[in-house]
């Protein structure tokens, strides 16, 4: 696949966990309101709901950075890309043959190594996101358990038992959707390795 | 491929016309390209596109070693005038280009950093290529707002950027203006629409006409020489150009 096209999609794939992460933030901090309203008895689902809302943040700022790094990339690609086309009429120049040859071999050899050198600078970007991204493969582990404590917090709401456990589910359900889209993320990062 | 033509020799100095690619597609508009040299080292006059760059550098290698030009000198902005500057840069770094002070932050976009660019000031600038002395002339909005042209007075040849283009047919094709008359029907329409104003025009002309020029060299189509050169300027005088005129 057309490398910048790949990288595109890649980047909406972020802004969508991005979004998904900004979501979890807003539910976390209505949990802890509504927590409050139920006294005591939903401490414990007090705690859960920042930890979740810590953990937004954490998915956020790590998403940050993935942008950086991607950013980065596109850099990278679009140099590599300006420097193949220069090649590309440099060998076309030698192509000509005689003196234009030999003037301009040194030109050609000074162009291939750019190349090479940005396309290694583009593999150590690449596995530079596959760690990255494993790395919010555990961050989003860790979410899931702390939703599913808030899950079980939930039960001791009073009162309030029902709404905590609707928001307890909601935030299970969008870490999982989180968890889906960044394996698609890591799928997409494998393709465009190969 | 381009053919090499020196068209004017005296000792070491020499001026040598880069023109006219059989194998040119028709979507690419023909250049002219100038090397001026004094034997040791050279200035490219308007290098040309990016897509051109294999031919130009082809063609000048059989005349002259691409090595020893020191200087590019772009007379405008535009990407048939200087766009190969980055393959330029590849095959030497160190080129420095001249080029009008407006658009040293534009032309960037074609390749090179802030040290490869001689800022050329409004008024135009005296330059030495080796022992040559060079005139940079101005000719503001003929047809780009920071516009130049380059005068070698112990040569006398002019380059003159777009002014004196034409698009030839086939049969009209020669390096050199042979018939007037019928050459400059082809330079008329270019030249209307081209050229935006008519007080810069006047004030070109003035200036060139007392200028002692046997060559009058465009980036487009054929040279001028001998008495078409002052034939040209007083049909350029005489003809109405300037924004609005289609």
């Amino acid at each position: 696949m057309n490398e910048l096209k790949a990288i595109a999609e890649i980047n909406q794939e972020i802004k969508s966990i991005v979004h998904a992460a900004g979501n979890i933030s807003l539910t976390a901090t209505n949990a802890i309101l509504i927590a409050r309203q139920a006294g005591i008895n939903a401490v414990g689902f007090s705690v859960v709901a920042r930890e979740l809302r810590m953990f937004s943040e954490k998915i956020a700022t790590a998403m940050q950075e993935l942008s950086g790094l991607i950013y980065q990339q596109v850099v990278a690609i679009a140099g590599k890309r300006h420097r193949l086309r220069s090649l590309d009429k440099l060998n076309t120049t030698g192509a000509y043959g005689g003196l234009a040859q030999t003037r301009i071999a040194p030109a050609c050899a000074r162009s291939q190594a750019d190349v090479d050198e940005i396309e290694q600078f583009i593999t150590s970007l690449m596995h530079g996101l596959q760690v990255m991204i494993k790395r919010i493969q555990k961050q989003c582990a860790g979410g899931l358990v702390i939703a599913r404590s808030a899950g079980i917090e939930a039960a001791y709401g009073g009162a309030m038992v029902t709404v905590l456990r609707q928001i307890a589910q909601t935030v299970e359900n969008v870490i999982d959707n989180i968890v889906m889209r960044v394996k698609s993320l890591e799928l997409r990062l494998t393709e465009a390795v190969l | 491929m381009k053919k090499a033509t020196i068209i004017y020799q005296s000792g070491q100095h020499q001026w040598i016309a880069v023109a006219r690619d059989p194998e040119r597609p028709n979507y690419l508009i023909d250049t002219n390209e100038y090397l001026i040299t004094d034997g040791t080292t050279a200035l490219l006059t308007d290098p040309g596109g990016s897509e051109i760059f294999s031919t130009v550098f082809s063609a000048i290698c059989e005349a002259y070693d691409p090595a020893d030009i020191g200087a590019l000198f772009a007379s405008h902005q535009d990407p048939d005038i200087i766009s190969s500057l980055s393959l330029w840069l590849d095959f030497n770094p160190e080129l420095k280009c001249y080029l009008s002070r407006l658009w040293t932050t534009f032309v960037p976009h074609f390749g090179g950093i802030d040290e490869t660019f001689i800022g050329i000031p409004d008024e135009g600038l005296a330059i030495a290529v080796g022992k040559l002395k060079l005139q940079i002339v101005p000719a503001h909005y003929l047809h780009s707002s920071g516009n130049f042209h380059l005068y070698d007075e112990a040569a006398r040849l002019f380059f003159s950027g777009d002014i004196g283009a034409a698009m030839l047919p086939e049969e009209l094709n020669g390096l050199f203006v042979k018939d007037f008359d019928r050459h400059i029907l082809y330079a008329e329409g270019f030249h209307r629409r081209w050229m935006g104003s008519p007080e810069a025009k006047r004030l070109w002309c003035e200036r060139v006409a007392t200028m002692k020029i046997d060559m009058l060299c465009p980036q487009h189509g054929a040279i001028y020489q001998g008495a078409d050169v002052e034939r040209f300027i007083n049909w350029f005088s005489e003809l109405q150009v300037g924004s609005g005129l289609v």
